[in-house]
């Protein structure tokens, strides 16, 4: 796989989950999202959240370059010009897994994006797995207090694999399409 | 020249993602029920170990 496939499906992933979520009905204007992969801009937003947390995500700009890091995927999820969240996710020497290393949003609450982030980065992160002929998305720590959340998309706790989601649901739906698209 | 290889394979990535999309089994993840519990979730991280953990939301100095 060279280069600019993983750039096309990254670019792909993220696209295809901004459009999902375009296509339902939400308070949104879906004209005002974008999922865009984390650039300066989104680090000099980042540095101005008020969060306890500290991912280190401006680190991300630097292993972007690096080819350890070529398949990960990030993403910054823009909001009408306000950053709402980022996510890292990598399969990084797994031939079966991608995992979610880090997904954070906005610690704005009174945002509109606040329930949205994590479904719109676990939907880009799912493509870009399906993408990749992966089998599992897995949640690397996920946050104990997300854990129904999780349930309620699907994850599950597996042994030997932690809280993920089984893409083989996903390659049934795709079979089971072209299947009908024969017929 | 590289443009146009990415979107090309770009094209191909999303039309395989849309057969996906249309099938009937196809499940979204943007569900009511998942959109609540995620926004009832407390604190701004759902996954990841942080470098360190501050006691306040003060943006600076950060670790």
């Amino acid at each position: 796989m060279d280069k600019e496939e993983i750039k096309a499906f990254q670019q792909a992933s993220r696209e295809m989950a901004a459009e999902e979520l375009g296509q339902r009905e939400t308070a949104y204007d879906s004209a005002l999202l974008s999922l865009q992969d984390i650039d300066e801009d989104a680090i000099s937003q980042y540095e101005t959240w008020r969060t306890k947390y500290d991912f280190g995500w401006s680190r991300i700009l630097k292993w972007k370059s690096k080819p350890a890091h070529e398949k990960a995927l990030d993403i910054a999820i823009w909001y009408d010009g306000s950053l709402a969240g980022l996510c890292w996710a990598s399969p990084k020497d797994s031939t079966e897994k991608i995992f979610v290393l880090y997904l954070e949003r906005n610690p704005d609450d009174s945002l509109l994006t606040r329930g949205f982030v994590a479904p719109l980065c676990l939907t880009a992160v799912r493509f870009y797995g399906v993408l990749l002929d992966l089998r599992f998305v897995v949640i690397d720590n996920p946050n104990p207090g997300a854990r129904d959340a999780y349930e309620r998309e699907g994850f599950s706790y597996l042994a030997g694999v932690g809280l993920a989601y089984d893409l083989a649901q996903d390659y049934d739906a795709i079979n089971s399409e072209e299947n009908d698209d024969d017929r | 020249m590289m443009t146009a290889k990415v979107n090309h394979m770009k094209a191909e990535a999303r039309a395989k993602i849309a057969r996906l999309k249309r099938s009937p089994k196809y499940r979204t993840f943007f569900n009511p029920e998942a959109i609540q519990a995620f926004k009832k979730v407390e604190g701004s991280a759902f996954a990841g170990k942080p470098m360190c953990l501050r006691m306040s939301n003060d943006p600076s100095p950060r670790c």
